[in-house]
């Protein structure tokens, strides 16, 4: 019996062009490192431009005093105080507003039209610019509500400022727990609440913590909208929350920086330099709070 | 016949059962039973008509291929479909007697005695000690909880892999530790019934046979439904055997039931014969 | 693998050990038809050749249960390697067993038969034939208890006298028989007794040889 022979086999044709192939690769990595190294020789010559010019008016004396018309004996401390203060209320005001409607929002609401509406309001409020707020403040708190220009109402601004933030990063942080989670909680005999105490917060804990902080840290480096509800530039005393006037960091950075003398834009600086440090332990609290609380978890 | 030792052995006994001219010679009360439930999804229907008896302290495997309803069927025992929001029941679950859906029976405390254990191992992201007595302290206990914490752990095979590392991270485990780890956790809270949710197909074999052992031991105190869509370990690792399969309307529907010896050996329907072989198109 | 799960494929394990007590059971029955059957054969006890031939029910069912037994473990626990080799092994050992229970009951269904008449000749041989057989079905159980080959080929070597015994007497029947055609019936039923031994003897030989095969996993030849 005759045998056919089978047809041959025609292999699928490749042209790799792998040189060409390589080349462009490179120069994708080449334009990233470009893109990182001016952002990163812009950053430092910012750093070093306020740190030179900082550097002979950083000192104690200057941490403690009160701003005088003579920049050698000028300091920062009501501003501090003034941002601390301001700090600490839209922290205690912004953490349980913030993170009780996440909760809300990701636990207990139906996953209905109304609540994704709800949701992308207020992402869009998280972009609206910071001067609304201001006029919104000055409106309610000032004037409406009579608290006046203080630092109540200017805690209360910020406040909600940075609300919707926290809200948005503490729904991420919520909805970053895996739903076996949640099951393994309810298969245990949890009831919601418990289910959300016990097992999920804790696990969002670290993203939400963080987002508070970072979101404060925004907060206390705002200027705008506290010059609309009446911050000072020019203030000696050490602020009461309730009455009377007040400053902060970032106003009292740009009272001094608009004055033409040379000294003044050196504790301009020296402001600055004090600001950003605030900044870095902020953010370094935010690091080391994301890795305590988060320490057991791996997904 | 041959003189009988007094306490018949396992096997023995397995064997006997599936000869019994029923093939269901036990005439203990049915821990969990089902009449007549179908399970509704929104407008779809995605189990039908099921009836079935889950009897006291012994393994009963669910096999069946893949969507057919079966992991819908397991958690409509503990309730855990109530968190879909479009999951309905009909029919009647009942559980040592008493309707589950019936009205003023709350689902947590269902929940407390019929315990689940999932397919992905799902420690807390806690230490080993507080995954384990999460359950206890939910649920109020008053007592000794480290010895609670220690008891549970050894039944769960696991104490003496990690007595000297109870702080560490429940999820440092390897997947047949952790496994056993929910496990260990499910236990500490007393429960009557586990269920168990394709429970070993994330594990690789050697941990897979560790919790069929596991499974063994268990099951002298607590009744066990396990679902699985591995057929040997339906075979290796339990008395009773539910096979189900999914009809034209896409709706799943029990074959056939009886001892896993049977079902496996000389099965009484076509279908199930055809499936257990392998040879289910 | 932790410390805590000491107990690997324990139901397995469990099963096997189930499995060859059963065949363990079956053996001792079946060796105590076999003395039995001579007991009867040297009183020429018909009633007690009667209690033989109803006991092989019990041998049978015994069979039947070590099959099951094995069907089941094979089904479920998906045995491989060693432990495939030797539930298998234990399956042709029972049908063994179970055929060297009908050989002892074919004896005592000759003794009912012979018990009328009187003897031909003694049968002191043919019951040795017998006792011999019995004692090399205890040997092979034990050689199967310890799953010792050294053993196993000792107690097949034992089968060479049961069979020059019954050459002998072949031999001698057959002169009896040759000489006086009154003695061929009575010859006959002892021919058939004393074959039944022998073919006991060659039983425990291939229960032997799978003794030598799950010791060492060869197969061979212990009957040329």
């Amino acid at each position: 019996m005759a045998t056919i022979a089978p047809a041959a086999r025609t292999a699928p044709r490749f042209e790799p062009a792998l040189m060409r192939r390589k080349l462009t690769g490179t120069l994708f990595y080449g334009a990233c490192i470009a893109a990182v190294g001016l952002l990163l020789l812009a950053l430092v010559a910012l750093l070093v431009d306020v740190f030179l010019r900082a550097a002979p008016w950083l000192d104690v004396d200057f941490l403690t005093s009160v701003p005088s018309s003579r920049p050698a004996r000028a300091g920062i401390l009501p501003a501090m105080i003034g941002t601390l203060e301001i700090g600490l209320i839209v922290g205690l005001l912004t953490f349980p507003i913030g993170v009780a409607a996440a909760i809300y929002l990701v636990e207990y609401a139906s996953d209905s039209r109304l609540n994704r509406m709800l949701q992308t309001n207020i992402s869009n409020l998280a972009g609206v610019p910071s001067i609304i707020y201001g006029i919104l403040g000055l409106a309610v708190f000032v004037r409406v509500l009579a608290l006046g220009p203080t630092i109540l109402s200017a805690a209360l601004t910020l406040s909600l400022l940075i609300l919707p933030v926290v809200i948005i990063a503490s729904i991420e942080a919520l909805k970053a727990v895996p739903e076996a989670q949640r099951e393994g909680a309810y298969a245990l005999g949890a009831t919601r609440w418990q289910m959300v105490r016990q097992s999920v917060l804790p696990a969002a804990a670290p993203g939400i913590m963080t987002g508070i902080i970072l979101a404060m840290a925004r907060a206390i480096g705002e200027a705008a909208p506290l010059i609309l509800i009446g911050a000072f530039t020019f203030v000696t005393f050490l602020p009461n929350p309730f009455e009377g006037q007040y400053t902060v960091l970032p106003i009292q950075i740009y009272g001094w920086a608009i004055r033409p003398q040379a000294d003044f834009q050196g504790i301009s600086a020296a402001a600055i330099v004090v600001i950003l440090g605030l900044m870095l332990l902020l953010n370094g609290l935010a690091l080391v709070v994301r890795a305590r609380l988060g320490r057991h978890i791996q997904w | 016949m041959v003189a009988e030792p007094a306490d018949p052995p396992t096997i023995r006994r397995m064997t006997m059962i599936a000869d019994a001219p029923d093939g269901l010679a036990d005439e203990r009360e049915p821990v969990v039973e089902l009449d007549v439930v179908s399970c509704w999804y929104g407008s779809f229907r995605a189990v039908k008509e099921v009836s079935l008896q889950v009897r006291p302290r012994e393994v009963t495997a669910l096999i069946g291929p893949s969507g057919c309803g079966k992991s819908t069927l397991l958690r409509t025992m503990n309730r855990m479909n109530d968190l879909i929001p479009t999951y309905r029941t009909e029919g009647t679950v009942r559980f040592e007697g008493q309707n589950l859906y019936g009205p003023g029976v709350d689902p947590v405390a269902v929940r407390r005695r019929i315990g689940m254990v999932f397919q992905k191992p799902n420690p807390f992201p806690k230490s080993i000690y507080d995954n384990v007595a999460f359950g206890p302290r939910i649920n109020g206990f008053k007592g000794n909880l480290d010895e609670l914490v220690e008891t549970s752990l050894r039944r769960a095979a696991l104490w003496n892999d990690v007595k000297d590392k109870m702080k560490q991270s429940g999820m440092s485990l390897s997947g047949g530790q952790q496994q056993r780890l929910c496990i260990a956790r499910t236990i500490a809270v007393d429960p009557e019934v586990i269920l168990m949710d394709e429970p070993c197909s994330a594990l690789d074999p050697r941990a897979t046979l560790q919790i069929e052992e596991l499974m063994a031991e268990l099951k002298q105190e607590y009744t066990i439904v396990i679902v699985t869509h591995n057929m040997q370990q339906a075979a290796r690792a339990s008395d009773t055997t539910i096979f189900m399969t999914m009809g034209d309307d896409r709706a799943g529907y029990v074959v056939e039931r009886g001892p896993t010896v049977k079902i496996f050996t000389n099965p009484e329907e076509r279908l199930t014969e055809d499936y257990v072989s392998g040879r289910f198109g | 693998m932790g410390p805590d799960v000491t107990a690997r494929r324990e139901t397995l394990d469990r099963g096997e050990r189930e499995v060859k007590d059963q065949v363990l059971r079956m053996a001792s029955l079946v060796e105590q038809q076999i003395r039995d059957a001579i007991s009867a054969l040297v009183a020429r006890d018909a009633e007690q050749a009667t209690l033989v031939v109803a006991g092989d029910a019990k041998v049978n069912d015994a069979q039947r249960e070590a099959s099951a037994l094995i069907t089941t473990m094979i089904a479920t626990q998906q045995p491989v390697a060693r432990d495939l080799r030797f539930l298998l092994s234990l399956d042709r050992v029972t049908y063994e067993l179970e055929r060297m229970g009908d050989h002892a009951g074919d004896v005592a269904k000759q003794v009912r038969k012979m018990a009328a008449e009187p003897a031909l000749r003694p049968y002191a041989d043919v019951a040795t034939m017998g006792r011999i057989a019995a004692d090399l079905v205890r040997g092979i159980t034990g050689a199967l208890v310890d799953v010792d080959d050294a053993l196993a080929r000792e107690v097949a070597a034992g089968d060479d006298e049961i069979d020059h015994l019954y050459q002998q007497v072949f031999l001698e029947v057959n002169d009896l028989m040759r000489a006086d055609p009154a003695n061929v019936e009575r010859g006959t039923r002892i021919l058939f007794a004393a074959f039944d031994f022998e073919r006991i003897g060659d039983r425990v030989t291939n229960i032997a040889e799978d003794v030598v095969y799950l010791a060492t996993g060869l197969h061979e030849d212990l009957n040329p």
